[in-house]
């Protein structure tokens, strides 16, 4: 009956199903790949695992920083049911101590998500594991920890909220210390519940590698704490120490002051964040005249005792004026640095060609970055000798025209006093993985050879000089022999040399024969005392003295040194404890007779003339003063004659002739 | 006339084989959505014991007398209106609805019953040899039939069931053999309202297509610009309807005319759906291999949305042999509908046949993006007592047709 009307009802039936399947190609072949990825996209959470950072430690394994693995809880109060506020309230309270109302307080704030507890410790947040309410999640929270606050914080760095490294060994090593992350691919239900991990995909972190450094931690506390006492009673605006070892590189401590607290960077204004040793640069003053006198000696352009007429201190080169603060007449080579004079500096620097002058200034590494492993360093401004102008041989021999950082004449210094090497500084001594095997170990890194032995020995000689009877007597130890150089350069302020404004800077080495340490103390602009040899060298002498105490390895054989200050200290302390002789210094493998002779010898009680000859004038007249005998000098150089012959019985107030000659040895040299 | 007695005459085993394949591969997926479900985890069983009360019901009412069934029609349409009546008194508010009564254990839905009712009234009521289909009185009635228990579902509301309520209504009496006028006066007011949804562009457009049919139906001016108002009316009342509407379905007409709109809201079911069926492929992932549905993306998927797991699970394959097992018993039904012994016996092969080509279309159509989400579910496979047991119900009426139907070669 319906036959036509069926017909239409088919005909609608094929059409439907067309449709349908036709969808269903679309859907289910077409469009497969799109929704298999988005069914993958919410169905599949991969979430990163981060790897616990590595720590960093001090060459004896102390740990200068680590990360803390904390457990952060939150609160979606949108998932809460009811009564359970009450009792997360209740755990919370009973765990972490804090009152139920406040958990409660914190929990109703909110619409969302809310962190009720932060960075709790993993012990406490055990305690928390087997209590389980759908609302409360919890999240890994690192967090990077300095257990020695701001100690080392210029070596160490610190790193941003993600633990990423922003500064220094945090920042340099930040590839070993990160590790691998590792991802924990789950497959999550509607709600966004774990329902099984996958395996397949998922990989668990490697923790970060360790950094061993060469830092030794307690020479970081020493130096910072006298760092910062020195810069503080001097005050200076700030200061730089390093110490490092002269006979591989590795850098023992190193400070900048003032200093920051690493785990609250932020809060510490710019300028103490800045690892001045490495990012400062400033003209060096005479702590580059030791580098001058080694370039003469190897070159044998002079020789020790050669007299120099230092114009009784006033001076003119090329129209340039050149002064003394302390003014002599004349001096030998050997005082010209021990005295540090300008004019004689200048006048014997011009016997070095400017090319050879400027090639040992390169290869004692001036002008480059030092390539130690922090981040950060300058290389600081020599000038090419084709820019050099008339006077600039005569300023760079001051220390003027030049600029360094600290590291690099730490560095240098290092050459001078270790036979000649070159070294390359450097902080990273070992890299360890989680299971503590190495991985690398830093060998340590020659350069070149820059000076032979003989002259290291001879310029070493020259710093015990300097502070034994020269301008760092401040640095004198009581009972170990220190050499060294002082150094006060006037600060460019504005484009002209401030007199007021100066760097005072010691740098010394110890034991003087056979050098482990060399340290450099640099302060800025002390507002009391000027010269390196009252700030800096003083600074240098208390971080030595420590050094010395706290460890026995660098000076095993501790000998008292008699010096004539010390002498009458000495003859009352002798009264009290006869017979207890000092032990005398033996220094015949690193000082000439003569330096020694003037140190142990005792003068002050003597009745009898001693034998002045060989010795040169300034020792001699030294010698005179103190036995009270007044004299007259003819010639400079060494003593040649005396009127009073040695043995003879003296009484104060007498009379001496004593006639001077400059040495044999000098009389091949050009004299200018 | 020759009497075949072959059983096959007796028994459309093509369609019941169909059917009984839909009801065990609907249990598989129940099975597969719930069997990690906290607390669904008990409905495959409880499908089980449906399907098997089902078929017993179903092979009762296969074997009653025919007449019964055309004895029955009256009382069942009264009885169901006082059930949709009572439900709204007494009944029990689920997800929003008011359709359920609970019998201790177990819960009843009369607006499935409603469904029986009115196939079974409205074919009685149109093979009556005294109505004219084509005369404006008999129209207005035969819709009443079917306006009333719509209107109290609506009530309820329940728009799923209003929908296949209203589809049936007018496919019965276009099969009672209105003329295409009369199709058209019935249909127009629908069609305008629908175009409404999509702007004033769409309604003026199809307005001026009415005003065309119109001028070719050639009727005197009057009865033209009755039609014209009725179908300006229903356009404009049904802003009015619009609001009657609970949010969420509001949401779900403006979702579907724009599914981007909210991806995250009424959306997300239809999303997920198609997302589900999509990632399943050609071959699908498994049985219990679906993330999508282990992962109970998609929520109460053992009831509208088990075209996903199939989809997902089954892949493409699967789907499509779902599909050919629907069309199998759509041409099976369709067939049936010129063999019948009566027109009243006609009708109501062509109401149930209705009633589950609707059901089937708008789930199948909402599960891959085609339809808005309205709560409608799959015959045979979705879990519920009601629906299973109404359609298996339905099936046995047919199936009791089929036996009385007319043998000639």
């Amino acid at each position: 009956m319906n036959n036509g009307r069926a017909l239409i009802v088919l005909f609608g039936l094929v059409i439907f199903f067309a449709i349908l399947v036709t969808a269903l190609i679309n859907l289910q072949v077409g469009k497969h790949e799109k929704y298999k990825f988005l069914a993958d996209r919410q169905q599949n959470s991969g979430s990163q695992i981060i790897a616990q950072r590595g720590f960093i430690k001090d060459r004896n394994g102390k740990v200068l920083a680590f990360t803390n693995n904390d457990i952060s809880f939150f609160v979606d109060t949108r998932m809460l049911k009811k009564g359970e506020t009450e009792k997360i309230a209740e755990k919370f309270s009973e765990v972490f101590g804090k009152s139920k109302t406040y958990y409660k307080n914190l929990i109703n704030s909110s619409k969302k998500n809310i962190c009720i507890e932060k960075k709790a410790p993993m012990e406490k947040a055990l305690m928390i594991s087997d209590f389980t309410i759908d609302a409360l999640y919890k999240t890994e929270d690192y967090s990077r920890v300095y257990p020695y606050g701001s100690l080392a914080s210029h070596i160490v760095g610190y790193v941003d909220l993600k633990t990423n490294g922003i500064a220094g060994i945090e920042k340099q090593m930040n590839e070993n210390l990160t590790g691998e992350n590792g991802y924990r691919y789950i497959e999550q239900d509607v709600l966004g519940r774990m329902v099984s991990v996958n395996e397949e995909l998922s990989k668990t972190p490697v923790p970060g590698n360790d950094i061993l450094l060469t830092i030794n931690k307690d020479y970081q506390k020493v130096l910072e704490d006298e760092l910062q006492n020195g810069v503080k009673s001097f005050q200076g605006n700030s200061g730089v120490g390093i110490v490092m070892d002269p006979n591989n590189g590795e850098i023992l401590a190193m400070a900048s002051f003032p200093s920051y607290d690493p785990a609250n960077y932020n809060v510490f204004p710019d300028t103490t964040l800045r690892n001045r040793v490495l990012t400062d640069t400033y003209e060096p003053g005479s702590t580059i005249k030791s580098i001058i006198m080694s370039m003469l000696l190897e070159e044998n352009l002079v020789s020790e005792n050669e007299i120099i007429n230092t114009e009784n201190g006033r001076y003119k080169i090329k129209g340039a004026r050149i002064s003394d603060s302390h003014k002599y007449e004349q001096l030998t080579v050997r005082e010209v640095l021990e005295h540090s004079s300008n004019i004689g500096m200048v006048k014997l620097s011009d016997r070095i060609n400017p090319n050879t002058f400027y090639k040992y200034l390169r290869d004692f590494g001036f002008g480059n970055t030092t390539s130690i492993d922090l981040p950060g360093e300058t290389e600081g401004t020599l000038k090419k000798p084709a820019n050099f102008s008339g006077i600039s041989k005569a300023f760079i021999s001051q220390g003027y025209e030049i600029s360094i950082t600290p590291i690099q004449l730490l560095a240098a210094y290092g050459a001078l006093v270790n036979g000649g090497y070159l070294y390359q500084p450097f902080v990273v001594k070992e890299i360890k993985d989680f299971h503590g095997n190495t991985i690398e170990k830093s060998e340590p890194k020659k350069i070149r050879k820059i000076i032979n032995n003989e002259t290291s020995n001879k310029i070493k000689e020259f710093m015990i000089g300097v502070v034994e009877s020269g301008t760092g007597k401040a640095a004198q130890l009581k009972d170990l022999l220190v050499g060294g150089k002082t150094g006060t350069a006037q600060k460019l302020i504005n484009g002209r040399y401030s007199s007021r404004h100066h760097n005072s800077s010691f740098i010394g080495f110890f034991p003087a024969d056979n050098p482990k340490i060399v340290c450099l103390i640099l302060v800025d602009s002390p507002q009391i005392g000027r010269y390196g040899g009252q700030v800096a060298a003083p600074i240098f002498k208390a971080v030595a003295q420590r050094i010395v105490e706290a460890d026995v390895t660098i000076a095993p054989n501790k000998i008292r040194i008699d010096r004539k200050e010390d002498l009458i200290e000495e003859m009352f302390a002798d009264i009290n404890s006869e017979g207890i002789a000092p032990e005398i210094l033996n220094t015949s493998n690193i000082g000439e007779e003569t330096t020694v002779n003037r140190i142990k010898e005792d003068y002050s009680n003597r009745t009898t003339m001693p034998d002045l000859k060989n010795q040169s004038l300034r020792s001699a007249v030294t010698s005179l003063t103190q036995l009270g005998l007044k004299y007259k000098v003819i010639g400079t150089g060494k003593v040649v004659e005396q009127s009073i012959n040695p043995g003879d019985k003296i009484n104060p107030g007498d009379v001496v002739l004593i006639t001077c000659r400059a040495t044999e040895k000098l009389k091949g040299l050009k004299i200018n | 006339m020759k009497i075949n007695y072959d059983i096959k005459d007796k028994f459309d085993f093509i369609m019941f084989a169909a059917v009984l394949a839909l009801f065990t591969f609907g249990l598989v997926a129940i099975y597969s959505a719930t069997v990690t479900h906290p607390t669904a985890y008990g409905n495959f069983q409880k499908q089980l014991f449906f399907g098997g009360f089902g078929l017993v019901i179903f092979f009762f009412i296969y074997f009653l007398p025919s007449q019964l069934i055309r004895l029955s029609a009256v009382p069942m349409y009264v009885l169901s209106i006082f059930f949709l009546i009572a439900v709204l008194a007494v009944g029990k508010v689920i997800s929003g609805s008011k359709s359920w009564f609970s019998i201790g254990p177990f819960g009843f839905q009369p607006s499935e019953f409603a469904k029986i009712g009115l196939i079974l009234f409205l074919a009685y009521w149109l093979s009556d040899s005294k109505r004219d289909i084509n005369s404006v009185k008999d129209i207005v009635l035969s819709l009443a039939i079917g306006l009333l228990p719509i209107f109290l579902i609506i009530l309820e509301p329940d728009t799923g069931t209003a929908i296949v309520l209203f589809f049936i209504t007018l496919v019965m009496i276009f099969w009672a053999g209105i003329s295409l006028f009369g199709l058209f006066v019935v249909l127009s007011p629908g069609i305008v309202t629908f175009s409404s949804l999509f702007g004033t562009a769409s309604l003026i457009i199809t307005l001026i297509f009415v005003i065309i049919a119109l001028v070719i139906f050639k009727r005197n001016l009057f009865t033209s610009a009755t039609i014209f108002v009725v179908n300006l009316a229903a356009s404009f009342f049904f802003d009015y309807g619009v609001r009657f509407l609970q949010p969420h379905q509001q949401k779900r007409i403006s979702s579907f005319l724009d599914p981007n709109a909210d991806p995250l809201g009424s959306g997300y079911n239809a999303l997920q759906a198609k997302v589900a069926i999509g990632s399943g492929g050609i071959i699908g992932k498994g049985f219990l291999q679906g993330n999508q549905t282990q992962l109970k993306f998609i929520p109460e998927q053992w009831t509208d949305f088990i075209y996903c797991v199939v989809g997902e699970e089954f892949g493409f394959v699967g789907s499509i042999f779902i599909l050919v097992m629907f069309l199998i018993i759509f041409l099976r039904l369709l067939r049936l509908t010129s063999h019948t012994k009566d027109t009243f016996s006609s009708l109501i092969v062509i109401g149930v046949l209705t009633l589950l080509l609707v059901h089937f279309g708008i789930n199948i159509g909402m599960n891959v993006g085609l339809t808005p989400v309205i709560g409608l579910p799959l015959p045979f496979l979705s879990y519920g007592g009601s629906s299973l047991l109404a359609n298996l119900v339905l099936m046995g009426i047919v199936f009791n047709i089929y036996r009385g139907k007319k043998h000639y070669q």
